[in-house]
């Protein structure tokens, strides 16, 4: 009889206090899933950053201004996935074995409705041919394919990392995969090691001690749509921030 | 029988309904999709053997390890190396993105001389009979933006050789002189604008440290470090020595402004404390008694000495050779001007057409980062001394040659670079201390044969002293970087026009997700004011506007923000000036 694999639920705990918004995430990602530097008339609202850190304020004027980082990526929703009700085209999927929200670029039809559902603004659109500065193609990652122009992407939590460390596994022996075996690029290049990543289903998982903390919360939590990514801060306005986000001059 | 158009229709439809039932659709939408997915306007990254190479960041003189991930022995990846001791396992955003450099535009790729393509040979002796023609009273300088390496040694060699020769530096470039700082046991950091928590050493020793020190950043500007700090303390530029003294006497149990008693009551309650960043920082370390201790400054054995190029007399220098990094911030090429005597020759050594090759009259296109053999001495701040290399991991174009190859040619050497840095090798194992620490496998060693040493260090490894750093009693300045105190507002100029975080010298091409692409970082197009100055001033959040100061006039778009010091205007790669602020 053949072993049944263990199934998985990956997700991520990010130290808001320890978070610095230096960005290095924000490159790795870029770096490991092929996203194209866009053109010159990209703006923060046509770029495609799969991971993207935000600097919120606690409010206050100089000089009692203090700043905090927050990353923002696909949120993994486990339950009521905005993103999977709405797709025509059943171009995203929710792996009932990892728990990863997937996005199939061949499958999508560039419609954006999934952008509109989601609640945290982590689905980008590709507005132009994916395009490298002359001879950049050689420096890209051959495990992950660019996506074409008219499609919607987004964070996959690295997903190609995920075959390889399943076919390493395989080639082992092994069915499962070892904690810290499999790592997103985001979490691996955090300088301040903000990011932890793991099983949440494992109760001895550093994720998942972390996620049980005190401190520990989810951006948007009250829509019910169970997100793997839990964030920690021991700043109250920070958590406050998260819980009812102000309203930013030119989006009232 | 007979065939009617009714047979037809009931044919045609059959078919398409027969063909439904086949794969031949669903394949063909398949298919398509595929194509689709691969078509001409998507590159197709390239397959090959995967292999991980090791290799020393050379951006900046933190000296991190780095491990690339290469396909066909092309790195498509860069990482940390886990454990390294200078570089603590991470990589900032531009030590990420090393490998994309050779894709920045203006990349210098001939040599010239007096803008006229020249053959290496012709260069040389350009160059030489400039020396020659050096009067008795005419100094011949090397800029050199990182003392301390086997390259500054040829530097000192060559310059031996000459009546006048000035090893110099950049202002700034060795900014805690002889001594490291003992991140590791301090408990306080008082930083006079030092970006502490955005690039300042190495990014992951700071941060691995930052759980254990209270930071208190003293700086007029709403920086990314002073929005993180511990306290921000907003000082004029210029009042930071005045700051200090009100520590100090708030130490002491006197009076002092609200800022300068919190500083004071947590540098007295969290010790050994340490202060960073011009005059002000002197004043404050001699009252904490940071030198020599535990916790705050300690002497480094391998400390090179160079002449600041603010020290060198006006007018001097007939010849000057300006080294330019990969990632070297732009000189102030007015504050190098002053030093040229009137027949001046200038050599870039350099592999950018846009920063200093602009003056020059000779320009030697030098490799990139990871285009040829390099060298990380020891960090800015590191106790210890170290030592590693940076092999190349790709294949530099051809016509160029480094900095240290050139002097090597004009001194007639036949050893080359890779020689005398297996010099350097060899003096560690003479030396016999220390232990060799390999990237791949987390090990340390002791020094063996220095053919072993060589081949590790190739392979990826870093030499750490274990003589390590002595408690010595004297103090000496820390950084001796003159503030330029704040101009007085006047009625033609009267905003104070605030430097904000910078944005590096030159972005390669995937910065643009910092910049562009999310707003994460201020570029230079942009202008954060405080909205009741701007609303004074007739301005709104996110209209045009043109600042001026004495000097220069610049377009920007405005931003309102709460946090930036009322009466100024904050923007980035400028320096602290007066200016006027009007909406176009």
């Amino acid at each position: 009889m053949a072993t049944k694999t263990k199934t998985a639920r990956y997700g991520m705990s990010i130290d808001l206090d320890r978070c610095t918004g230096c960005g290095a995430c924000m490159v790795a990602c870029a770096v490991e899933n092929n996203v194209p530097p866009l053109p010159a008339q990209a703006t923060p609202r046509t770029g495609i950053t799969w991971m993207r850190v935000y600097e919120i304020s606690n409010g206050q004027a100089f000089p009692d201004s203090r700043a905090a980082f927050v990353p923002i990526l696909c949120q993994q929703c486990g339950k009521e996935t905005p993103c999977v009700a709405v797709c025509p085209q059943e171009a995203v999927q929710v792996d009932p074995a990892t728990g990863i929200v997937d996005q199939m670029p061949q499958r999508c039809l560039g419609c954006r409705y999934c952008m509109t559902a989601c609640p945290y603004h982590a689905r980008y659109f590709n507005w132009w041919d994916p395009r490298w500065p002359p001879g950049m193609e050689t420096t890209l990652n051959p495990d992950v394919a660019p996506r074409m122009r008219g499609v919607v992407e987004k964070c996959n939590f690295c997903h190609a990392r995920l075959h390889s460390a399943r076919e390493r596994a395989a080639a082992e022996g092994r069915r499962d995969l070892k904690p810290g075996e499999y790592v997103p690029a985001c979490a691996e290049a955090c300088p301040a090691k903000a990011i932890v990543f793991g099983d949440l289903n494992d109760p001895a998982s550093e994720v998942s001690q972390l996620a049980r903390d005190a401190t520990s919360f989810r951006i948007l939590e009250r829509l019910g749509t169970e997100p793997k990514i839990y964030y920690r801060t021991a700043r109250p306005w920070v958590r406050e921030a998260a819980a009812q986000p102000r309203k930013e001059p030119g989006n009232a | 029988m007979e065939f009617t158009r009714r047979d037809l229709l009931k044919f045609t439809g059959g078919s398409a309904a027969g063909l439904m039932l086949t794969p031949a659709p669903w394949g063909l939408l398949r298919d398509s999709a595929l194509v689709s997915e691969t078509w001409p306007g998507v590159p197709r990254p390239a397959g090959g053997e995967i292999s991980i190479r090791y290799t020393t960041c050379t951006l900046c003189p933190a000296g991190c390890g780095v491990r690339a991930r290469c396909v066909n022995n092309q790195p498509v990846s860069l990482a940390g190396v886990p454990g390294q001791p200078t570089g603590a396992g991470a990589l900032c955003p531009i030590g990420l993105l090393g490998h994309h450099f050779r894709f920045c535009g203006n990349r210098a790729h001939a040599r010239l001389a007096n803008g006229r393509v020249a053959s290496l040979e012709s260069a040389l002796a350009g160059v030489s009979a400039a020396i020659r023609s050096c009067g008795p009273r005419e100094s011949v300088a090397i800029l050199d933006p990182q003392p301390g390496r086997v390259a500054s040694l040829i530097y000192r060699r060559f310059l031996a050789g000459l009546p006048n020769g000035i090893h110099c530096t950049p202002s700034g470039s060795q900014p805690f002189g002889p001594f490291g700082i003992d991140l590791e046991n301090t408990r306080a950091v008082v930083s006079f604008g030092v970006p502490v928590l955005d690039g300042w050493l190495s990014p992951g020793r700071v941060l691995a440290n930052r759980g254990h020190f209270q930071l208190i950043q003293v700086e007029a500007a709403y920086s990314r470090t002073a929005s993180l700090a511990d306290l921000w303390a907003p000082v004029l530029p210029g009042n930071e020595r005045d700051f200090a003294d009100a520590v100090i006497r708030a130490m002491h149990g006197g009076a002092a402004d609200p800022s300068a008693a919190k500083t004071a009551a947590i540098l007295l309650r969290n010790g050994p404390a340490i202060a960073i960043g011009g005059p002000a920082a002197d004043k404050l370390n001699a009252e904490l008694g940071s030198f020599g201790r535990s916790g705050g400054f300690l002497p480094r054995r391998d400390y090179m000495a160079v002449t600041d190029i603010a020290q060198v007399p006006d007018g001097a220098v007939r010849v000057l050779f300006i080294e330019e990094r990969t990632n070297s911030q732009d000189i102030a090429w007015d504050d190098l001007r002053r030093k040229l005597g009137p027949d001046a020759v200038v050599v870039a050594l350099t592999p950018w057409l846009d920063g200093i090759a602009r003056h020059a009259d000779y320009v030697i296109p030098a490799p990139m980062y990871l285009e040829s053999l390099d060298e990380a001495p020891t960090p800015d701040g590191s106790t210890v001394a170290s030592f590693s290399l940076s092999p190349a991991l790709l294949a530099a174009p051809a016509n160029l040659i480094s900095p240290a190859d050139f002097f090597l040619r004009v001194q007639h050497s036949n050893s080359t670079y890779s020689d005398v840095i297996k010099g350097r090798v060899a003096a560690i194992k003479k030396d016999g201390g220390g232990v060799i620490h390999t990237y791949a496998d987390g090990k340390s060693a002791a020094v063996r044969d220095v053919a072993d040493i060589w081949k590790n260090m190739l392979a990826g490894a870093i030499w750490m002293d274990t003589a390590g750093a002595r408690p010595m009693g004297t103090r000496r300045t820390a950084e001796s970087q003159a503030a330029r105190p704040a101009p007085t507002p006047t009625t033609e100029f009267p905003l104070l026009l605030l430097a904000a975080d910078s944005p590096p010298a030159r972005g390669t091409p995937l910065m643009s997700k910092l910049y562009r692409e999310s707003g994460l970082r201020q570029s230079t197009g942009a202008a954060a004011i405080n909205p009741k100055t701007g609303r004074d001033q007739g301005l709104q959040d996110g209209c045009r506007a043109t600042i001026k100061t004495p000097d220069a006039t610049v377009t920007v778009q405005v931003v309102f923000d709460p946090a930036v010091m009322p009466g100024a205007v904050q923007m980035a790669g400028q320096a602290c000036s007066a200016a006027s602020i009007r909406r176009i």
